[in-house]
């Protein structure tokens, strides 16, 4: 985290407004990214949008850094409410993992939100480009189409366990590969 | 201890559970092995951190610029009941000037304003203030009330009170505040909130006020407008600024 980003943190955890229009500058775009990409809807998109930076201001405590980026958290933010948006009831009853995710010591690098924020466009497609189409399309449906294990084996038309193998597969890769630029990465 | 084969089917979980999609009656055991296994823990980062850059594969785009006018709008809107720190709000109202005229008015304004609370609690000194009148503009003219400027902090703190629910035609509008300069188009500036349980209406606004001539609001669409559309409801002029 950068020491704006710690400034602007420690003033949402104040509960300055101000803090929300700086987030909202550095962040706003690719928060409609997100919603946009998940509703296909520019107005619906803009309505998500407003509320999820609302709901960060007034959740900002529930913020942890070392959770990762807050670029990541607000993402998940809208990306959870564009999906209950579009999917309504159907959308919820999934599993959230635990919360408390404190680094348990060798192996836990504080490099990785500054690998991450260098990643271009090109590099993510790229790498999502190395994985076989079925596990694309299992992202696709899981992470921007808001659907279930079972929904997902029905749509491909593959049994559930084939979805659970491809999904690990695809993360796997992706965490694979993202942890060799990690290895490979100097600070600029 | 967790076997292998145990680890390779918490994963399959934990990707799915990362991806959105895993169903509550599909999860058995997973929490009670991530208790155990720091293992699939490491995994649960790991695959979270994949996750995470896949916004990053996306064409970016732009929304409307009334999102964020309409963002701050109903961000000022719920500040005066934002989330504070009571110990830094109690520090301001000990650190309130009160040789220079300071009026029941400009505290309820400073209470209102948490933003500026926290600002003037944790940054400066006892802030030197300037206060203006409002005038009212609209029949009946029934608004009243003061800005108080911090010039130091480039702050300003409207509050008003005799002001009714913004209506335009029937509908529900927004008072929209504008800095208007001594030469040029006013610029929007902030949205007037009510203060619950005062009968008054407050704003914040930013910026130095020197080089303008008044501050004016006007009744705008919810969202508000980039140039004043409505009647103008009051002016408060800055002559002395």
């Amino acid at each position: 985290m950068d020491q704006r980003e710690a400034g602007v943190l420690d003033q949402l955890w104040q509960g300055s407004p101000e803090a929300i229009e700086v987030l909202y500058d550095r962040y706003g775009r690719v928060a409609y990214t997100v919603a946009l990409r998940v509703l296909s809807d520019q107005a619906a998109a803009e309505d998500v949008v407003q509320e999820a930076f609302l709901a960060i201001w007034r959740r900002a405590m529930t913020y942890r850094p070392e959770r990762g980026s807050l670029r990541s958290w607000i993402c998940a933010i809208v990306r959870n409410r564009a999906i209950d948006r579009l999917r309504g009831e159907a959308g919820r009853g999934r599993v959230e993992l635990p919360l408390d995710e404190r680094p348990e010591g060798a192996g836990v690098s504080d490099t990785w939100d500054q690998v991450a924020a260098e990643l271009s466009r090109e590099q993510v497609r790229g790498a999502l480009r190395q994985l076989p189409v079925e596990q694309r399309q299992t992202i696709e449906l899981a992470y921007w189409a808001g659907l279930s294990q079972r929904e997902i084996a029905e749509s491909m038309d593959v049994p559930l366990g084939t979805v659970k193998g491809r999904a690990r597969l695809a993360l796997s890769k992706l965490r694979d590969l993202l942890q060799e630029r990690e290895q490979s990465w100097q600070p600029q | 201890m967790a076997t292998a084969m145990r680890c390779e089917e918490a994963e399959q979980l934990i990707a799915l559970a990362v991806l959105g999609a895993l169903e509550r009656d599909g999860a058995g055991g997973l929490e009670s092995h991530l208790a155990t296994c720091a293992g699939c823990r490491e995994t649960v980062r790991a695959f979270r951190r994949a996750a995470a850059v896949l916004p990053q594969s996306l064409e970016e785009a732009t929304p409307s610029r009334q999102l964020r006018r309409r963002l701050m709008g109903a961000v000022y809107a719920g500040s005066a009941t934002a989330p504070a720190r009571p110990r830094r709000v109690a520090g301001l109202w000990r650190r309130v000037p009160q040789a220079r005229g300071f009026t029941l008015a400009a505290a309820l304004a400073a209470a209102a304003s948490v933003a500026l609370a926290v600002w003037g609690a944790t940054r400066g000194p006892a802030a030197q203030t300037e206060t203006f009148a409002v005038v009212p503009a609209a029949a009946p003219a029934s608004a009243h009330g003061e800005l108080t400027y911090f010039p130091g902090q480039g702050r300003s703190v409207l509050t008003v009170s005799g002001l009714g629910a913004p209506s335009r035609d029937g509908s529900a509008a927004v008072y929209e505040v504008w800095l208007v300069p001594r030469s040029g188009a006013p610029a929007p500036a902030a949205f007037m909130s009510p203060v619950p349980g005062s009968g008054s209406w407050t704003a914040v606004v930013s910026g130095d006020l020197r080089g303008y001539q008044a501050i004016a609001a006007t009744v705008e669409p919810p969202g508000g407008e980039p140039q004043p559309t409505g009647a103008q409801e009051f002016v408060v002029p800055l002559s002395q600024t």
